[in-house]
């Protein structure tokens, strides 16, 4: 289980030393997001709102009544588990590795590994899926230590193969998630965008809350090659030998295009899309993309 | 009709290959790598293949382009629309050149000299030129000095032409269209005209060897009428050939000084020593009352009433005795001529007078008196001993030899020597070459198989001819054929073989044919059976002569004749009488004076005719350290006078005798041109006629080349800026993308 002192080393100590403000962050975001809006055992004041016809009478607030002759009804909320689901995307595109950095798939087994953790040491339930073409594993979700060194081992057991189809089997997941939740995707998102959004959009309209990191490769986006270069694919796409050179251009600006077009749909559908680089810090990363959520999430 | 000027430039057009060549090479060497982000690299080739494939082949033409128009512009293609009429029509600007005859015969005329005309004529041509046309002057005088890049200023050829003299050179009129040709080289304007300025004397078209006349035909395109693609005159491939040539003036006739020469080849001091003096008349009506004149260093000492024949050439004989040794000048000039020619009237020629020539013979062994093998040849050298005579003789013995100081000899006599060292052969071989004497009689004690091995060494020795076998018959031969009128045989007359008739020869040495190179060796006496008794052959600067039988009593009785001491003396004298460096010189030679110190202790000033000022410098002359002038451009003394000592030399420069007929050239004299695109003009006016109407009709294209070329590559650079702007682009679209994520 070597991807645990990896990611402790290389991202709890870290966020440890960000500070209070960071872990606060981190907290904040990971359990306000989720409150349940049932009655239960542990319940805690939301609010008034005035009677309506129908309500429980139980729930006036007669202190309220007695002061300013006003009936308002008291509203509670219950603070719950929360139910994230990691999927990992793990086709062959992941594989892709430059310049002495980790392949993206290694930086994304890091970033899911770095959420269950902090995910469990909130008592939140964590669960995992990884897929390329389909569902290569699943583990629902479970708040336990033990289940979350099942989901490292998991991830830890993953390799790049087969092609992208991450439209389709978010479709599939989307069947099994019955229960409110959140969806944490980790892709390079090198799918068809529209079967890409349309699978996020059935995902929300199965009251899942989605995240999605998309992890690049700098060389992805700058594509610094020179000359007359073979590219080879990695999901078993023909060889294409060109000028690269002449073709940066064109290729960069279908990258951008295609980015564009994920951000915008991810934003009308709500999904917090967050890019991350393989050569950026995988703690700062984390935090950055945190922080942001929970800014959005005040605002 | 499209003409291209440099067709070797077309190979430049190969440069034209070079963008697909790279490009291809290019292809070739490529990296092989994985990747992540192939869907988009798909989706811009299913996009965008054409557009790129486009965008390639656009940069591919345009690069291709832009090389072709320049190797097209290197070939400087003219466009002539044709119809141009007119016989000397010129096809683009004009690449002149002029060659001027300015041979001594151009000086001829009464009121002024005919190459008065030829500057005229030279002007007139030169005003039918326009801006843009280049030309190149050459003289014959001054073929031999560098020469110098095409002008395009018109007025400063003009200047020039005007500034120029009649020299004194001997015409050389396929030596002067060889200079053209190789001047024409360096032109580049296409239309080539090689414009011959002479004064119209046949003698200087004459008498030329007609395979260099085959050759300069060829050169100036006269076969390109046979072939089966005419090639335009005027072009390079035929430059159009003008001559100009004034008309011919009716002289009266000219007389000249041909020759002056002594009868002997060393000149002994203060005894009568012959000078011949041969003149000669070229023309209708013999000079009148003419006397010839003699001067000594510009003394006159001697005049005679010159009478010669129309046409008809004459020898007068006059005797001198010089009173001293040292250098002398003399000069022989007809007065009172009144011949359109003066400068060839009068003929200048070096002497050097001497005493005591060193002379070292080579015996066996050294010996003393008549005694040895060379004892006889001493007496006759050097009678009464002491050098006080012409000769003075060292005799050694041939063991010393290869340690003897050779370059205080003038003439060196080997003996019926066995054989010599190999320091002794290699200090012969360079004191021949370096201009020395020698007199070889190899005798009994001769090793012939060593003569032939080390001293002919099969004709490359210092021998002039191998050794064969002893002849000794039955009955004693006699010397038979002498080569009167040689200059060793200045002694004999037509009948000087009947004093050879009791000279009876009883052994003497065959020559091997083998070993020896007829064409250079000269029998100078034939035995009366047809042997050779004594041969002649030059090497290096020096001579060598061989005589079959040794100098003594052993195999003949030669050295009992009377005619021994003569024919002893005038071999020695003629081996010795090598003035080197050379004193009678030619106009175009230069001064070349050779010091008895070292140059560093020297300096000399040089005295010429009137009007000359020669400078020396220091140089090298074979080897050894001498002092050198320029050209020699004026006939007559010069005098190199050490200013530190009272040494002088003297030097002349003679008229070549070759200018003095005066008459006029015909047509068919220009025959060795035939083919060439000859056009000859006589006076200015029909020069303007020639040229001046002449439309200049042929466009050069290459302007227009350039131009095009130029705008290849400003579109090139507008296509990769687009391509690096659109990458630019790109990159700065997909950066805020990634920024806003």
């Amino acid at each position: 289980m070597a991807l645990l002192p990896d990611v402790q080393e290389q991202v709890l100590e870290r966020l440890g030393r960000i500070g209070f403000a960071s872990r606060q962050a981190v907290e904040s975001v990971l359990v306000g997001q989720h409150r349940s809006i049932r009655r239960g055992l542990s319940v805690e004041f939301a609010g008034h709102r005035p009677y309506q016809p129908g309500d429980d009478v139980r729930h006036v607030d007669w202190q309220v009544w007695a002061r300013s002759d006003r009936y308002d009804v008291r509203l509670y909320e219950e603070e719950t588990r929360l139910r994230a689901t990691l999927v990992v995307d793990c086709s062959g595109s992941m594989g892709y590795a430059a310049g002495g950095r980790a392949p993206k798939l290694q930086y994304a087994r890091m970033l899911a590994a770095a959420l269950g953790f902090l995910m469990v040491r909130q008592a939140d339930a964590v669960g995992l899926a990884t897929c390329d073409t389909e569902v290569r594993a699943h583990l629902p979700p479970s708040s336990t230590m033990a289940h979350l060194l099942n989901v490292i081992a998991e991830l830890e057991r993953t390799e790049p193969g087969g092609e992208t189809s991450l439209g389709g089997v978010l479709q599939q997941l989307a069947g099994r998630l019955h229960r409110r939740g959140v969806v944490v995707l980790i892709s390079d998102a090198f799918d068809d965008v529209e079967t890409l959004l349309m699978a996020l959009r059935h995902l929300r309209h199965r009251r899942q809350d989605v995240r999605f990191f998309q992890v690049i490769d700098p060389n992805e986006r700058s594509f610094p090659f020179q000359g007359t270069v073979e590219f080879v694919g990695l999901e078993h796409e023909p060889r294409l030998k060109l000028d690269a050179d002449r073709v940066r251009s064109f290729y960069q600006q279908g990258l951008a295009e295609h980015r564009r077009r994920l951000a915008e749909g991810c934003h009308a559908i709500g999904v917090q899309l967050e890019t991350v680089s393989t050569d950026e810090d995988l703690s700062m990363a984390l935090v950055r993309a945190l922080a942001h959520r929970a800014g959005t999430a005040r605002s | 009709m499209i003409e291209l000027i440099n067709l070797w430039a077309l190979g430049g057009l190969a440069a034209a290959a070079a963008p697909v060549v790279v490009h291809i090479a290019h292809r070739r060497k490529y990296v092989s790598l994985d990747w992540g982000a192939m869907r988009f690299l798909v989706d811009l080739v299913a996009k965008r293949r054409r557009r790129l494939l486009i965008d390639q082949l656009l940069l591919l033409s345009v690069r291709i382009a832009a090389l072709a128009l320049t190797a097209l512009a290197l070939c400087r293609p003219a466009y002539d629309p044709g119809g141009a009429d007119g016989l000397l029509a010129r096809r683009g600007a004009v690449a002149a050149v002029l060659l001027i005859d300015d041979s001594l015969s151009t000086n001829a005329g009464r009121a002024e000299p005919v190459f008065a005309d030829q500057k005229r004529l030279a002007g007139a041509y030169l005003e039918t030129l326009r801006t843009g046309d280049e030309v190149s002057v050459l003289t014959l005088s001054r073929l031999g000095a560098a020469a110098a890049e095409p002008v395009y200023d018109l007025e400063a050829a003009k200047a020039t032409v005007a500034a120029l003299q009649a020299g004194a050179v001997a015409s050389d009129m396929p030596a002067l269209f060889e200079a053209g040709l190789a001047q024409l080289a360096r032109h580049l304007n296409p239309a080539c005209e090689i414009v011959v300025v002479g004064d119209g004397r046949r003698d200087g078209w004459l008498g030329v060897d007609p395979l260099r006349w085959g050759e300069l035909r060829r050169r100036l395109g006269a076969d390109a009428l046979a072939g089966d693609a005419p090639v335009q005159p005027g072009s390079r491939a035929r430059p159009r050939v003008v001559l100009l040539s004034g008309p011919t003036r009716d002289e009266i006739g000219n007389a000249t000084v041909t020759d002056v020469r002594l009868d002997r080849a060393l000149v002994p001091a203060q005894r009568p020593v012959g000078i011949r003096i041969a003149c000669a008349h070229h023309g209708a009506q013999p000079p009148d009352g003419a006397l010839l004149r003699l001067t000594i260093d510009g003394r006159a000492v001697a005049e005679r009433r010159l009478q010669i024949e129309a046409g008809g050439t004459a020898e007068i004989v006059i005797a001198h005795g010089f009173p001293a040794p040292g250098s002398y000048i003399i000069e022989a000039s007809i007065e009172g001529a009144r011949d359109p020619l003066p400068q060839d009237d009068r003929r200048a020629f070096s002497v050097q007078v001497e005493q005591g020539v060193p002379v070292l013979l080579v015996e066996g062994e050294a010996a003393a008196g008549v005694r040895g093998d060379l004892g006889l040849v001493a007496a006759a050298l050097d009678p009464i001993g002491g050098g006080e005579d012409l000769f003075a003789v060292t005799r050694i013995g041939s063991a010393e030899l290869g340690a003897y100081p050779l370059e205080d000899c003038r003439v060196l006599v080997i003996g019926d020597v066995p054989a010599l060292d190999a320091a002794a052969i290699t200090a012969v071989e360079r004191f021949v070459v370096a201009g020395g004497g020698l007199l070889v009689a190899p005798g009994p004690d001769t090793d012939l198989e060593l003569a032939n091995r080390f001293w002919a060494r099969g004709g490359h020795g210092f021998l002039p001819a191998g050794l064969a076998e002893i002849v000794q018959p039955a009955e004693a031969a006699t010397p038979g054929s002498m080569m009167i009128g040689h200059p060793a045989f200045a002694a004999f007359t037509a009948r000087a073989a009947e004093s050879w008739k009791a000279g009876k020869v009883r052994s003497w040495y065959a020559l091997d044919p083998i070993q020896s190179r007829d064409k250079e060796v000269q029998r100078l006496i034939e035995l009366d059976t047809g042997d050779a008794l004594v041969v002649e052959r030059g090497r290096g600067l020096g001579r060598v002569a061989l005589c079959t039988v040794p100098l003594d009593l052993q195999w003949s009785e030669l050295p009992h004749q009377a005619s021994f001491v003569p024919l002893v003396r005038g071999l020695v004298a003629y081996l010795g009488s090598a003035v080197l460096p050379p004193r009678n010189l030619r106009p175009g030679d230069r001064l070349t004076y050779r010091p008895l110190t070292t140059l560093a202790d020297l300096s000399a000033t040089v005295e010429g005719p009137p009007g000359t000022a020669l400078t020396l410098t220091p140089g090298v002359w074979e080897g050894r350290d001498a002092l050198i002038s320029e050209p020699l451009m004026v006939p007559g003394a010069y005098s190199v006078r050490e200013t530190s000592g009272s040494r002088v030399t003297r030097f002349a420069c003679a008229v070549p005798d070759s200018e003095s007929a005066l008459e006029a050239m015909v047509d068919d004299d220009l025959a060795p041109l035939s083919g060439v695109d000859l056009n000859r003009l006589s006076d200015g006016a029909e020069i303007a006629r020639a040229f001046g109407q002449a439309d200049r009709r042929s466009i050069e294209l290459w302007r227009w080349l350039i131009v095009g070329a130029v705008a290849m590559l400003f579109v090139e650079t507008l296509l990769t800026r687009r391509l690096a702007r659109a990458e630019q682009g790109a990159a700065a679209a997909a950066t805020p993308a990634g920024a806003a994520s």
